[in-house]
């Protein structure tokens, strides 16, 4: 008979002893059934407890599933009695190529005390929901079933009153395997809610590699590292934030390769290079501008690859500054036709769109000529390259030393090694988040491009890259069948077809960019810039023009309503401005750490419109202490996942569930599922059946069918066009309509019923079979192979994801992995504007901006008027804040966020180390404790990234007082690439450099 | 699982019964509260039965019951949320975290020495529970179960030596040592008097068992 609580508690009868166990269990079930309770052994003293061997009852795979990159570690789990002990690198990555050192045996002091952060303080184990205001603190457990049901009561009428985009996914990295994303991807779309692109919620996109290729997210596998003669480490601090794969580098340099890193402070890579370079904080263009001016002016360019690979041969009209385009000279000409000035004939040729292929032409790098327009005008024409080389006259070293501050001797010195030798830049996410980072990269890429010096072994630059999985079909299934596959390929094939029916000259990467540009409006992605603009206050601190750079000509907000105008972000503009946004859910990301100024802004802005804020994590963040409903969720070693695949180790990473979810965690699969049956159970009971979906079809959408079906489109209302324009592309394909039942919601994100909540596993196996169906991973891979191994080597990357086809590149089995080789060697064009890496813009906003080409600015005063700049970067000890209260790892440095700073500023502040310090700005302030370090550069303050809110006083981090500009140019679109798809060209938060005051506090 | 060994006939054996049955609301009076839970203290009813308790145990425990042990506010849902706040959730954690590890200096190792005693006398954290061996629920449950023990065999006359001995170490090696830190920062976090209490009833208890579990281990072979 089990007793209430109260009968627990009161006191029984003298005569009688009851034994009742409830957290604790008999261990050997035959002494359970033999005889009820088990004998009791001889115990002397506790050394006895010793004496018996500890064996495990099991030891399974695990990686960690946050947005460490590349990550992707293999462990060792050891588990007993339900609970991890410990974790140890697995070591089991084979060799790849000859004579390059394998990868073993990765894994960093973060992994190996991962097992401390699971069962760590703020470890969260049952749903809790709000009692007090907002950030009380007042929370008091609720049942799973009462947590659902308030959220989903919030959603359903925030869908029929509002609309389903004003609930707003954001989902974070903290926590981020493929399925967690996966799971709160598919239940987004299906209700058709808002989801934040993670890129310009984080900040990592790469603007200026993007700005070049058309693409950032390509990167060589790390052991490609090995390959190279010269490493330069430019805006990366890999012994910090690279520690599994800096071996590399070490080995790169007893092969004998020259290690130069490049950096404002003597960062702790420093000490491991040959030769330090120091540079003002954001002054990095200049560098390489100088390097370039060098590069040019002493003839030592691969005048070939630059011809082949570059825009810089493409013709320029003197008088507009524009590319001459075939629009210009004929009647039906193409606008994105351009032309090369033939050196040897002295004529003006098209360059080959489908192409990079130069055939007999010989492009002129150098000469003008006299071009006839359609309308009769003659106009003259230089290559881009006469004009690059006039623009990098203001970069002669000596000048460029002006402004970077690093020696002239030293800027030639680095250009002549980068001309003679195969040179790899390593480049983290640091210099995006400078305000100019676009210029900083391109010019990076503008020095390697100069030299040749990517598409082979050893070289290149870097972003982001997380493709090798088969999220687009598996996510697009609507059943488990596993023949539906086929069924889904053909529509991705067919959808190819129509785009490419409009120009037969795309490439299959264009194609697949294409396709992925339409995506927004079916699945609901949308960039962060706008929902901030709108509804965060952000408008305001972003029409503070002293905050921006001088060359802005106009105010943001003339910007904004240009571009806006102009449909550049067409059915991007969510949650729209009349339709304010309603829910939150917030996914092991915490917005109000990591959105720049976020702290400050959106509790004052944004947080007053929410009805609801929900946070989906497994520890208690800032963002979560002011959430009103905070959901528990399985961390690393608590469910079967994959870590994001990237081509960066070239390997995907397993992890098991070593033991069930603490508490009442649970997985975002389950919850995801509980919620969306929740969701109609609780729409049927206030008699509603069905909600509609207000955004709009895009254009481009449209234009598809437009030859199917005609002029019948413009007769037909929003809403019908939007069902018809989706049956037209996606047959069958009933997910995306505009209208729609809650009570198919349940059914739609359990693939009909076939995936329920119990069934992570079963999902799991269907997404191994559409991996190697892709082509992805061998044939014959199983979940089972993932579990044995815990990793298996990618064989492709598949064939429809366009972050796959961006590395642009083959996979080989006994090779590293180096991307960009279908440029260089199958001549297979680029996706810009121009089709190849563009160094050249021509839009308008660019040409207004003196940006057509890579140049330097100044880091404008974001903040003010102050003398002090402050720079982050990626920590050692923490991946972004989840291991920043972990005592283990706390205790290997001061275990609390600290500034560093120099000690001659210092000195001349009265600071002394230690000190508690008070940190300003005209936007806001923080407090924090100073580590005097002659590492950090006169006039620089550096804050580690990530600590949490509430480590400082008043919670107020150095976040606070960063302001979040974004740069009026990346607003910019109806050219070329310059226009948004998922990861890629957005407005992103610049962090870097922010203009700051530090006194004593 | 529930046992229950009837007719304890010396006073030694109901003696130790009271222990266990101590440990056992214990266990329960600080696993998280639910409405009756908090009605019991409200009412006087765990007062009661641990003053009733108290009195038959084999050592006294002078001023443990104390009138703020019936004081736990006038709204459940405000003594619930003091109880999160205290012991669930919070910036980097609650203050006062209900698990032993946290106060010791390496939390796996504080887990691990609980495992070896449940594992030592066969027993495991229940698979279902979902909870780490060092909460201060199961560390009281693992009491309960060893001083029941000692009374089946005190019943049965067996040497229940290896029993005291062990009581005496995890009482020692545990609760004795990290329930006082915990009490020391429960007295800077919380003015709401019925918590503190329990923790030094809790704790008069401990010490007291603990002085007479060793000095009944030497009695023993």
């Amino acid at each position: 008979v089990k007793l209430t609580r109260r009968q627990f508690l009161q006191a029984s009868g003298l005569t009688i002893a009851a034994l009742s166990l409830e957290r604790l269990a008999v261990a050997i079930p035959s002494a359970a059934e033999e005889r009820a309770l088990p004998e009791i052994p001889p115990y002397r003293a506790w050394e006895d407890l010793y004496r018996q061997k500890w064996a495990w009852d099991k030891v399974t795979k695990g990686t960690h599933c946050v947005d460490c990159y590349p990550g992707g570690c293999s462990w060792n789990v050891y588990s007993k009695d339900g609970v991890v002990w410990r974790e140890e690198q697995a070591g089991r990555y084979p060799a790849v190529e000859p004579g390059v050192p394998d990868m073993n045996p990765r894994g960093c002091q973060k992994g190996g005390t991962f097992s401390r952060v699971m069962y760590g303080a703020e470890r969260i184990k049952y749903p809790l929901k709000r009692i007090g205001p907002r950030g009380s603190g007042k929370w008091k457990r609720v049942s799973w079933d009462e947590a659902l049901t308030e959220i989903a009561d919030a959603m359903v009428t925030a869908m029929v009153e509002v609309g389903p985009e004003s609930i707003v996914f954001e989902v974070g990295p903290g926590n981020a395997g493929i399925f967690q994303v996966l799971s709160l991807g598919r239940f987004a779309a299906i209700l058709g809610a808002t989801s934040l692109d993670v890129d310009g919620l984080i900040g990592d996109f790469n603007v200026g590699n993007y700005i070049t290729f058309g693409k950032f997210q390509h990167c060589s596998s790390h052991d490609d590292w090995f390959h190279a003669d010269l490493i330069l480490i430019w805006h990366m601090n890999p012994l910090y934030t690279r520690i599994p794969e800096a071996h590399y580098i070490t080995e790169a340099r007893y092969k004998g390769a020259e290690v130069v890193s490049i950096a404002p402070d003597y960062n702790p890579s420093c000490i491991h290079a040959d030769l330090y370079v120091p540079v003002e904080p954001g002054s990095d263009a200049a560098l390489g501008l100088g390097m370039a001016h060098v590069i040019v002016a002493e003839k030592l360019y691969d005048a070939r690859f630059v011809m082949e690979q570059t825009d810089l041969p493409l013709l320029v009209r003197k008088d507009t500054r524009k590319f001459l385009r075939a629009s210009d000279i004929e009647a039906e000409g193409r606008d994105d036709q351009f032309y090369f000035l033939d050196a040897t004939k002295g004529t003006v040729e098209k360059a080959p769109l489908a192409t990079l292929d130069l055939g007999g032409v010989d492009p002129a790098l150098e000469g003008r000529i006299r071009v006839r327009l359609r309308d009769g005008k003659e106009v003259e024409a230089v290559p881009a390259f006469s004009l690059l080389r006039e623009h990098l006259e203001a970069y002669a070293p000596e000048k460029a030393a002006q402004m970077c501050g690093t020696p002239a001797s030293l800027i030639r010195d680095l250009a002549h090694k980068v001309a003679r030798k195969r040179t790899h830049i390593l480049v983290g996410w640091n210099s995006n988040k400078y305000y100019h980072g676009d210029l900083m990269e391109r010019a990076q890429c503008l020095v390697l491009a100069l030299t040749g010096n990517w598409g082979k072994k050893g070289t290149g630059t870097r972003g982001w890259n997380e493709c090798g999985d088969p999220k687009h079909i598996f996510g697009s299934r609507r059943t488990a069948d596993p023949e539906e596959f086929a069924t889904i390929e053909q529509i991705f094939a067919g959808l190819a077809e129509k785009i490419r029916a409009a120009d037969p000259t795309l490439t299959d990467e264009m194609v697949a960019i294409e396709r992925e540009r339409l995506a927004p409006a079916l699945w609901g992605a949308a960039p962060p810039a706008f929902y901030w603009y709108y509804h965060g206050g952000y408008r305001e601190v972003w029409n503070r023009k002293e905050w921006h750079d001088p060359s802005m000509k106009r105010s943001f907000d003339e910007y904004f309503a240009e571009a806006t105008a102009k449909n550049w972000w067409e059915a991007l503009l969510e949650p729209a401005p009349e339709r304010p946004p309603q829910v939150l859910i917030g996914a092991a990301g915490s917005t109000l750490r990591r959105t720049r100024g976020g702290y400050k802004m959106l509790l004052k802005n944004l947080w007053p419109k929410l009805k609801l804020v929900v946070t989906i994590d497994p520890r208690m963040s800032t963002t979560a202490m002011y959430s009103d409903i905070v959901l528990p969720v399985a961390w690393f070693y608590e469910r079967p996942d994959f870590r994001f695949f990237t081509p960066h180790t070239t390997f995907n990473t397993f992890t098991d569930a070593a033991v069930p979810p603490l508490g009442e965690s649970k997985t975002e699969w389950e919850i995801c599922a509980l919620l969306a049956r929740k969701i109609g159970e609780r729409a049927k009971a206030r008699g509603l059946e069905e909600y509609a979906k207000r955004r709009r079809v895009p254009n481009g959408l449209i234009r598809l069918v437009a030859g199917s079906l005609g002029e019948m489109l413009t007769r037909l209302s929003e809403n019908e066009l939007f069902d018809r324009v989706l049956a037209t592309l996606f047959p069958g394909r009933d997910i995306m309509t505009r209208r729609r039942r809650f009570d198919t919601l349940y059914d739609r994100y359990t693939f009909g019923g076939q995936l329920r909540e119990g069934d992570l596993e079963k999902a799991l196996e269907l997404f191994v079979s559409d991996s190697v169906r892709e082509g992805i991973y061998p044939a014959g891979t199983t979940l089972q192979t993932y579990r044995q191994e815990g990793i298996v080597r990618f064989v492709g990357l598949g064939k429809v994801d366009p972050v796959a086809l961006n590395m642009a590149c083959d996979i080989k089995p006994n090779e590293t992995v180096n991307p960009l080789t279908w440029h260089t060697e199958k001549k297979i064009p680029y996706p810009t504007l121009t089709r190849r890496a563009q160094f050249y813009i021509d839009h308008d906003w660019f040409l207004e901006a003196g940006e057509a080409l890579p140049t330097h600015k100044p880091n404008p005063k974001m903040g003010g008027n102050y003398p002090f700049r402050l720079t982050s970067g990626h920590q050692r000890w923490s991946i972004h804040s989840i291991w920043v209260v972990n005592k283990v790892v706390s205790h290997t440095h001061q275990g609390r966020p600290t500034l560093f700073m120099n000690p001659d500023d210092a000195k001349k502040k009265g600071i002394h180390d230690g000190d508690l310090v008070k940190v300003r700005n005209d936007f806001e302030s923080f407090r924090a404790h100073v580590k005097l370090a002659p590492s950090a550069r006169p006039g620089q303050l550096i804050m580690y990234h990530a600590w949490e809110p509430y480590q400082f006083p008043d919670w107020k981090s150095y976040d606070v007082l960063i302001p979040g500009m974004v740069k009026w140019l990346h607003l910019a679109g109806g050219y070329g690439h310059l226009r948004y798809w998922r990861w890629n060209w957005q407005p992103q938060q610049a962090d870097r450099a922010i203009a700051v005051d530090v006194e004593p506090a | 699982m529930t046992i229950e060994i009837a007719n304890l006939r010396t006073g030694e054996e109901q003696a130790t019964a009271a222990r266990s049955r101590l440990y056992q609301v214990l266990a329960n009076a600080f696993a998280f509260p639910d409405q009756e839970l908090f009605e019991a203290i409200r009412d006087g009813t765990l007062a009661q039965s641990l003053a009733q308790i108290a009195a038959s145990l084999p050592y006294p425990l002078p001023d443990a019951i104390r009138p703020q042990l019936r004081e736990a506010g006038d709204s459940y849902v405000d003594f619930e949320s003091e109880y999160v706040r205290l012991f669930d959730v919070g910036p980097a954690g609650p203050p006062c975290p209900l698990y032993g590890g946290v106060y010791a200096g390496d939390r796996m190792r504080t887990m691990e020495d609980a495992t070896r005693f449940y594992n030592f006398f066969d027993l495991r954290i229940a698979p279902d529970l979902r909870e780490l061996p060092d909460h201060i629920t199961t560390e009281l449950e693992f009491m309960h179960y060893l001083t029941f023990r000692e009374t089946e065999a005190r019943q049965q006359g067996h040497d229940p030596g290896s029993l005291l001995r062990a009581e005496r170490d995890f009482l020692s090696r545990h609760l004795c040592r990290w329930v006082p830190r915990m009490r020391e920062r429960l007295a800077k976090q919380t003015t709401l008097p019925f918590l503190p209490a329990l923790v030094d009833f809790a704790l008069a208890f401990f010490e007291a068992d603990r002085a007479y579990a060793s000095q009944a281990a030497e009695h023993c072979s």
